[in-house]
């Protein structure tokens, strides 16, 4: 594999596991290490890649593994995580900031929040819009399960939201 | 759009559906009084979906794919025993060295018939030996004191391999 092929076949997946890597560290810079880190480790071990049978799938579960480790060595708990997320959207009018920031901060405290199952469920289908199969497929969980831990993290996240509005 | 929202709450709906939900949300005035309370869940979906990576991220990521790795290299056990067998190795063969050198010395000083030179005179030999052993005194304390020295030149010279 060389540059090029890298920039066609890989790099498209960068996004996906910068948001999928948010969704754990909460800091976006420490996300997007996480993702160079991840792609580092592909490039290096590229004669492997032929090997892998959905290298989306070993990205994400790549992009989760690094990402708690990130949060271990920094000795954050999961649950607190969503306290400290940084999550500003600088894209966005200041209009839409204001209006906005609290209420998304609100959604994302609650699914960072969620038990890890559940949040990597809702975060690969109602951010990614992934399939209920691909998602099955890239967590390695089967697809009634899957079924089953999204309508407990949307139940969940809907319980939270009457609460706290 | 309520029965929808339902649907989706209960794990029902589809990719399609779902897309149709962040639309509606999405579209701003249009959205019901009683479904305004899920409007930022659908939005925020929207504005992740959005949310990339900066724009020099690919740059530096080609920069760093190339570079070597760059492991911390430590001396661990295995060449700090090859360096001290080394040490001890150089030692034994000094040693032997100089002791091959005295032996030769020795050998050379068998050969000469000393009694020639031997003193008959008791009180002269006596006077002879006693300068000989403070000869021997002074030698021996002179190579314990550069002994001294040698050590302390070995224990500067051993800080390198710890």
């Amino acid at each position: 594999m060389n540059h090029h092929e890298f920039k066609t076949l890989i790099l498209p997946f960068k996004n996906r596991l910068f948001r999928f890597a948010i969704g754990i560290v909460g800091q976006t810079a420490e996300a997007e290490d996480v993702v160079q880190e991840v792609f580092i480790k592909l490039w290096k071990n590229r004669q492997q890649i032929a090997q892998i049978s959905n290298v989306e799938a070993w990205c994400i579960t790549a992009t989760k593994n690094l990402s708690i480790d990130k949060l271990r060595s920094k000795h954050q708990r999961m649950v607190p995580m969503a306290a400290g997320f940084d999550l500003h959207d600088h894209s966005a009018t200041p209009y839409e900031e204001t209006v906005t920031h609290d209420v998304f901060d609100q959604v994302r405290n609650l699914m960072g929040r969620l038990p890890e199952k559940q949040r990597d469920i809702m975060q690969l289908r109602d951010i990614e819009g992934l399939s209920y199969q691909e998602i099955a497929e890239t967590l390695n969980v089967p697809m009634d399960q899957v079924k089953v831990y999204l309508f407990r993290a949307r139940k969940a996240v809907r319980e939270g939201m009457r609460h706290e509005v | 759009m309520k029965a929808l929202i339902e649907k989706y709450f209960e794990g029902e709906t589809s990719l399609e559906e779902e897309a149709r939900l962040r639309d509606y949300f999405n579209s701003g005035e249009g959205v019901a009084e009683d479904l305004r309370e899920f409007q930022p869940l659908f939005q925020h979906f929207s504005t992740e979906r959005d949310r990339g990576l900066s724009d020099d991220f690919d740059e530096a990521l080609f920069q760093k794919m190339d570079l070597p790795d760059t492991k911390v290299v430590r001396m661990n056990t295995r060449p700090r025993h090859l360096l001290r067998i080394a040490a001890v190795g150089a030692v034994l063969v000094g040693a032997m060295f100089f002791l091959q050198k005295n032996n030769s010395t020795h050998a050379q000083q068998a050969s000469i018939d000393w009694s020639k030179y031997e003193i008959k005179d008791e009180k002269i030999a006596y006077e002879e030996t006693v300068k000989a052993l403070k000869l021997l005194s002074n030698k021996l304390n002179k190579g314990t004191k550069r002994a001294g020295e040698e050590m302390k030149e070995l224990e500067k010279v051993g800080k390198y391999f710890n």
